[in-house]
């Protein structure tokens, strides 16, 4: 299970943002949303992408599609460098790679008719005929648990976690190898959530996906996963298997993130072990490391080196200079 | 004196401070009648804390408006229509029918023996007032402090919410603050005259989870030393299983279940109140390809639309004939679980 081919790549990869006044244009700063992240994603596996908001999760999630240029670092897809391709090149590439955004009440164009929205990639790289086309948009429909009926509907008509099985089908509709899945359920009831939770793990089975998983919630990430990396202001600070995440954290922000999950039962009631303080802003981050602002075992040291994710056991990588 | 508040709480029925007796909000709106509290009821004790849980449209949030009497006569929504009544006992034997209240002695209420926190920190505090400003505003209109003491005794509420830094926070706007000092400055307003109520509409749902383990243990210790009664609105169940003493489940504007919080999470007697349960995901064994989640089919029905009978048939496996077509009546469990379903008993036994 460890040997599988490796299907993306990031090699340290960083995305800025440069604000700039409103009045002047001067630059006002930089705000570092991802920095030096590498990480190699295998073929078939769900990776989990864990942080509080403002930790780059989403931002490292569109970079590694090109959805946003890197600031610097290069990704490969499948050992080509995405990063130096041209937009047609880009564009070919991408009918393998597809994303499903977090907001279902966003993401979705109220103008097209469900089935338009689902059909327009293969639509854009003249998949099959005309009425190819549309009976794949038909299987798509089912697949993900809808009827066929509805490809003449507009998106208002349907609630929230339809609307995010219509975004999962279009997902599909040019076969992707990967898929991001960007907080899919957050927007979503809990009952709902359970929904679409079983879906992605069926199709994922189903299709052989490799999926990046991004959500803040621990408890749905650690149920869909293989693999968890736990953001922190644009660095990963872990990143194991699952079970040795969950079981045996290392990094002093993951076990914080863990402790601070309220467990849903009345008879394990606990005095919840807290961080203090919030995140600082990504424009002016602490020195050294990041984390060492809120971190219970920091000293001196933290502030002077910036620690490198290093693999600590076999598979199990770690970025603090304490352990 | 938790132990003394136990033996309170579990004799003393006449220790009530809120009772909401078969509440109904109706919004006429142009298309149509939104039907969003239907004949829902629960109380809270003295000291106790009731959690509200229920999703999206379950009408959580109208009710805990409804208790602040800010829908209905001079509300903010002149299209709601409140039936039913809202009794409120502050404990010295007098007792307000907040339905029925004029708006000057509502004024004499809020903020002195109700009190309520808003779900958005961002947007629930005044941008153009301190924060000091914000906090005295109530104790100088209800306990008639002059500026000078106001702001000694905002002073004092920051720091009793674990605010490090108090004497800054008080000259500081809200935009400099971050979301959860926001939403601790908004408990602290909630909390300088020691309300017998407090209502909290999801206040940690806008905030990280290290920044929601702050506010809970928060809320922990306002529970331990303040004797504050606090009607809790969530939708996360592990939140519930935190804090709560006792539970009341809404489901399309009707209270489905209550129940104490050990009762309803053990022995959860609704068809709906199981299925959100078992929709949580678990920890999945060590090794092993993670397990399809137990999900509730369908989705919460639209309130201007909602179906006859039971609300909850079209999800549940359970739903017969008599289902569809008449409504449940709410029955009492000897667990002294309420239960809003016509079928709770076969459950109980099937399980």
């Amino acid at each position: 299970m460890n040997e599988k081919a490796t299907i993306v790549d990031t090699k340290n990869l960083s995305k800025w943002y440069t604000s700039r006044s409103v009045f002047y244009g001067a630059n006002k700063g930089v705000v570092k949303a991802v920095q030096d992240v590498s990480l190699s994603i295998r073929k078939g596996e769900t990776l989990g992408l864990v942080g509080e908001s403002g930790s780059g999760k989403t931002t490292l999630g569109r970079t590694i599609l090109q959805l946003e240029k890197p600031t610097s670092g290069v990704v490969t897809f499948k050992g080509r460098d995405l990063s130096v391709m041209r937009k047609a090149q880009l564009r070919a590439v991408r009918r393998e790679m597809q994303i499903v955004y977090q907001d279902p009440y966003s993401s979705l164009e109220a103008k097209m008719r469900v089935g338009n929205i689902i059909s327009e990639g293969l639509d854009i790289h003249k998949v099959g005929t005309k009425n190819e086309r549309k009976e794949r948009v038909e299987e798509l429909l089912t697949v993900v648990g809808l009827v066929p009926e509805y490809a003449s509907r507009y998106p208002h008509e349907f609630s929230g976690g339809q609307r995010q099985r219509i975004s999962v089908a279009r997902a599909l509709a040019l076969n992707p190898d990967f898929l991001v899945a960007d907080e899919p359920v957050s927007a979503l009831d809990i009952s709902v959530q359970a929904q679409i939770i079983n879906l992605l793990l069926d199709l994922s089975t189903e299709f052989a996906l490799t999926m990046v998983f991004i959500s803040h919630d621990l408890s749905v990430v650690q149920h869909v996963s293989d693999r968890v990396a736990v953001m922190y202001l644009g660095r990963i600070m872990e990143l194991a298997e699952k079970d040795r995440l969950y079981n045996h954290p290392k990094h002093p922000y993951t076990l914080a993130l863990l402790e601070a999950v309220p467990k849903p039962d009345p008879t394990q009631r606990q005095e919840l072990k807290v961080l203090s303080g919030d995140i600082p802003s990504p424009i002016n981050p602490p020195s050294g490391c990041v984390f060492r602002t809120r971190c219970p075992i920091a000293n001196r040291d933290c502030a002077a080196v910036v620690p490198q994710l290093e693999e600590t056991e076999s598979g199990h990588f770690v970025a603090c200079i304490q352990l | 004196m938790s132990s003394s508040l136990t033996s309170t709480k579990e004799n003393d029925a006449k220790n009530v401070v809120l009772d909401v007796r078969n509440l109904s909000v109706k919004f006429m709106m142009d298309t149509g009648t939104v039907l969003a509290v239907n004949d829902a009821s629960f109380h809270i004790r003295a000291g106790e804390t009731v959690c509200l849980v229920g999703e999206t449209g379950a009408g959580k949030s109208v009710t805990a408006f409804s208790v602040m009497r800010l829908l209905g006569a001079g509300g903010v929504s002149h299209r709601a229509r409140l039936n039913g009544d809202i009794v409120l006992k502050p404990g010295d034997g007098s007792e307000y029918h907040l339905l029925s209240l004029e708006q000057a002695e509502l004024q004499a209420i809020r903020g002195l023996l109700v009190s309520m926190i808003y779900q958005e920190p961002m947007t629930s505090l005044n941008p153009v007032y301190n924060c000091g400003n914000q906090i005295a505003e109530v104790l100088i209109h209800h306990a008639q402090k002059s500026k000078r003491e106001a702001m000694a005794v905002a002073e004092d509420v920051l720091k009793s919410v674990r605010i490090p830094d108090a004497s800054r926070v008080l000259k500081a706007y809200p935009h400099e603050l971050s979301g959860g000092m926001k939403q601790r400055v908004m408990i602290a307003m909630a909390l300088a005259l020691h309300p017998v109520l407090l209502i909290a509409d999801e206040p940690t749902t806008a905030v990280d989870v290290t920044i929601q383990a702050q506010i809970l243990n928060l809320f922990k210790e306002i529970q331990r030393t303040s004797g504050t009664s606090i009607l809790f609105i969530t939708h996360d169940v592990g939140v519930v299983a935190q804090l709560a003493d006792r539970v009341v489940v809404m489901y399309a504007g009707h209270t489905v279940e209550t129940g104490s919080v050990y009762n309803v999470f053990r022995n959860p007697l609704h068809p709906y109140t199981k299925g959100l349960l078992q929709s949580l995901p678990k920890p999945p064994k060590p090794e092993e390809k993670p397990e399809r989640l137990t999900s509730i089919p369908g989705t919460v029905p639209n309130p201007a639309a909602l179906p006859p009978g039971c609300p909850f048939h079209p999800r549940c496996g359970w739903a017969d004939e008599r289902c569809r077509s008449l409504m449940p009546e709410v029955d009492t469990a000897d667990t002294g679980q309420t239960v809003m379903c016509w079928h709770w008993q076969e459950l109980r036994e099937a399980s």
